[in-house]
C-alpha cells in the first residue's frame, strides 16, 4: 500500500493502518530499535509503542516521508528505553560508543552551551551536513542516526572499516569547528 | 552526557539526510567476475517488468470499455471517456455530494493526476479554484525530474464545493489517474457523540457527588473518578474535531506533470507499438546512462581489479619462462 494510503488510514482513525504500517515498515523501525538495544523483546516492544505514537501523531499530522517519520520515532522511543537501561548497566553497544565518539569530539576541556536551544541545534546540523560531501554525510547519518557498527557501514557501502573510521573522524572534526564557530561548544 | 543534546539533535535532521542513508545500501559494486550474471539477472528482470505489464494491459484493452482500465483500487480514465460520459464512479460521486447535504457523516478523499503542456497556465488555474471554492493548500511542492516540473499539493475543499472543484480542474489538463474514497463514519461519528453525551452526564453527576462529599477520602476517589471523565471527554472531542475538519473539507491530492506531449490512453495497436518503439529507446538512454555512471561510480575498483589481474598475468608468464628455460 502506499505511504499516503496509509496516512489516509491513520487520518480515517482506522485501525488497519497499524496493520498496514507494521507490514511495510516494521522491519525497517525493527532494525533501528535493533540498533539501539541491542536485544530482541526490548526491539518489539519499542515498536509497538512506535505504532502508537504514530497513532497520536497523526492526525493533526501529515507525514511527508513515512518511513523516516516512523524511524525517528523509533529512534527516540528506543533512546529512552536506552537511557533507562544504561543507567542500571552502564557500557556496550552501538550507542555507547557513539556517545563516546561525540564526547571525544566536543573534547574534555568544552561543553555544549546550555543556551542553544533544540530547534537551533538542529537547524545547525541540517546546514552543516550540506557542506560535507553526500559519501561522508551518509556514513555520518548511518553511524548517528542509525546507530549502525562500523562494520555494518563499511559493508553498506563496500568500503574498508579503516575508510569509515576516517570519514566519520573528519565529519566529526569539521562539525568541530562548525559548532564552535557558532558558540554551540563552549 | 555532554553528546547528548548533539545525539538527540541528530534524530531530528532533514527527511532527505535521513532517506538517503537509509537508501545507501542499494549501490552494489560491479565486478568482471560477476558482469556476466548481473547483466543476465538484469535482462530477466527487464523482460519481466516490461512484458508481463504489457500482457495484462493488452487483455485490459481488450476488454471492451475503451479508455477505462479497472485496478483493485481505482480507475484511470482519459478525456474521451469523459466526454462520452463513461465515467464509472460519476454517479457514486454525486450521491456522495448529495449525502454530504443530509446527515451522513462521509470523508471523501480523492487523487488526480493531470499532465499538462503550460505548468504556469494549470498552476493559475488551481489559484484562481482554490479563491473561488473557499479552498486551501494544505501542502504543495514543484520537483524538476529531467526537463519536466512536477507540481504536486494537498488541497483542502469545503465539501460541497469538491465535485465543482474537481470537474473545474479535470478540464485544465490531461487527467491520466484518478481515484476517489468516499468513507462513511457516521456509525463511528453517532458512537463517539452518544458517548460524549453519556460522558458529560456522568460528569455532571459526579459534580453533584463532590458536593456532597463529607470526607477527604471520599472526596480525592470522586475527584479521581472526575479527572478521568474529563480526560475522556477532551480526547472524545478531540476525534470528533478532526471528524468535523475532514468532513467538512474534502481533501484532494494532485499531482500535475508538465510534459511535451500528452499521454494517449486509447491508443490502437500500432499506436501503442510505435509509443513502446519510442519510450522503449528512452529508456534503453536512460538505462544506459545509470549503467556510465555506475561504472565512473567503480571506477577506481575497475582499474585497481584490471591491474591487479594484468600483474597476476605478468607474473604467471613469467615464471612460467623461467620453469621452460631450466
Amino acid at each position: 500500500m502506499e505511504d499516503y494510503k496509509i496516512v489516509d488510514l491513520y487520518w480515517q482513525r482506522d485501525e488497519e493502518a497499524i496493520k498496514q504500517t507494521a507490514n511495510k515498515y516494521g522491519n525497517y523501525c525493527y532494525s533501528i530499535a535493533y540498533n539501539i538495544l541491542s536485544n530482541n523483546e526490548d526491539a518489539q516492544e519499542c515498536l509497538n509503542d512506535t505504532y502508537l505514537g504514530a497513532w497520536n501523531a497523526i492526525p493533526p499530522h501529515r507525514p511527508k516521508i513515512l518511513a523516516t517519520f516512523l524511524g525517528k520515532i523509533t529512534r527516540r522511543i528506543a533512546l529512552n528505553k536506552w537511557r533507562i537501561k544504561d543507567a542500571k548497566k552502564r557500557g556496550g553497544g552501538e550507542v555507547a560508543l557513539s556517545f563516546d565518539e561525540l564526547e571525544q569530539c566536543i573534547g574534555d576541556n568544552n561543553s555544549v552551551s546550555e543556551e542553544v536551544a533544540e530547534q537551533e541545534l538542529i537547524d545547525m546540523i541540517n546546514d552543516f551536513l550540506k557542506t560535507v560531501s553526500e559519501s561522508d554525510r551518509k556514513i555520518f547519518v548511518c553511524r548517528y542516526f542509525y546507530f549502525e557498527s562500523i562494520e555494518e557501514i563499511a559493508l553498506r557501502f563496500i568500503f574498508t572499516q579503516s575508510k569509515v573510521k576516517m570519514s566519520l573522524k573528519r565529519t566529526r572534526d569539521k562539525l568541530k569547528d562548525y559548532l564552535l564557530k557558532r558558540g554551540v561548544i563552549v | 552526557m555532554k553528546a547528548e543534546k548533539i545525539i538527540n539533535a541528530i534524530g531530528e535532521i532533514e527527511d532527505e539526510y535521513v532517506e538517503e542513508a537509509h537508501k545507501a545500501n542499494k549501490k552494489k559494486i560491479i565486478t568482471w567476475a560477476n558482469f556476466g550474471k548481473f547483466s543476465l539477472a538484469a535482462m530477466c528482470l527487464i523482460l519481466v517488468i516490461t512484458i508481463i505489464p504489457n500482457i495484462f494491459h493488452s487483455y485490459n484493452a481488450s476488454g471492451g470499455d475503451k479508455g477505462i482500465v479497472y485496478e483493485s483500487e481505482g480507475y484511470y480514465v482519459n478525456d474521451k471517456a469523459m466526454s462520452n460520459g463513461i465515467v464509472a464512479d460519476e454517479s457514486k460521486a454525486e450521491s456522495a455530494g448529495l449525502d454530504l447535504t443530509v446527515n451522513k457523516k462521509l470523508i471523501v478523499t480523492g487523487n488526480i493526476n493531470l499532465e499538462t503542456l503550460e505548468l504556469d497556465k494549470i498552476l493559475g488555474q488551481i489559484g484562481d479554484n482554490i479563491s473561488q471554492y473557499g479552498a486551501y493548500i494544505q501542502d504543495s511542492s514543484i520537483n524538476t525530474s529531467g526537463y519536466r516540473r512536477i507540481y504536486e499539493a494537498i488541497i483542502r475543499i469545503p465539501a460541497d464545493n469538491y465535485q465543482d472543484f474537481l470537474n473545474n480542474i479535470k478540464g485544465s489538463g490531461n487527467v491520466t489517474y484518478y481515484h476517489e474514497n468516499t468513507k462513511d463514519i457516521t456509525d463511528t461519528y453517532t458512537n463517539l457523540d452518544a458517548k460524549l453525551t453519556s460522558l458529560k452526564a456522568q460528569e455532571t453527576k459526579v459534580l453533584e457527588f463532590y458536593k456532597e462529599a463529607e470526607n477527604i477520602s471520599d472526596l480525592m476517589a470522586i475527584e479521581e473518578r472526575l479527572s478521568n471523565i474529563r480526560y475522556e471527554i477532551d480526547y472524545i472531542e478531540t476525534q470528533l474535531k478532526n471528524y468535523d475538519l475532514q468532513i467538512s473539507y474534502s481533501t484532494l491530492y494532485i499531482t500535475v506533470t508538465e510534459t511535451k506531449e500528452y499521454t494517449e490512453t486509447s491508443e490502437s495497436f500500432f499506436t501503442r507499438l510505435g509509443n513502446s518503439f519510442v519510450n522503449g529507446w528512452h529508456n534503453f538512454i536512460d538505462g544506459i546512462g545509470d549503467f556510465v555512471v555506475d561504472v565512473v561510480y567503480n571506477i577506481w575498483t575497475i582499474i585497481i581489479i584490471v591491474l591487479l589481474g594484468f600483474g597476476a598475468y605478468k607474473l604467471y608468464k613469467h615464471i612460467k619462462n623461467k620453469r621452460n628455460k631450466k
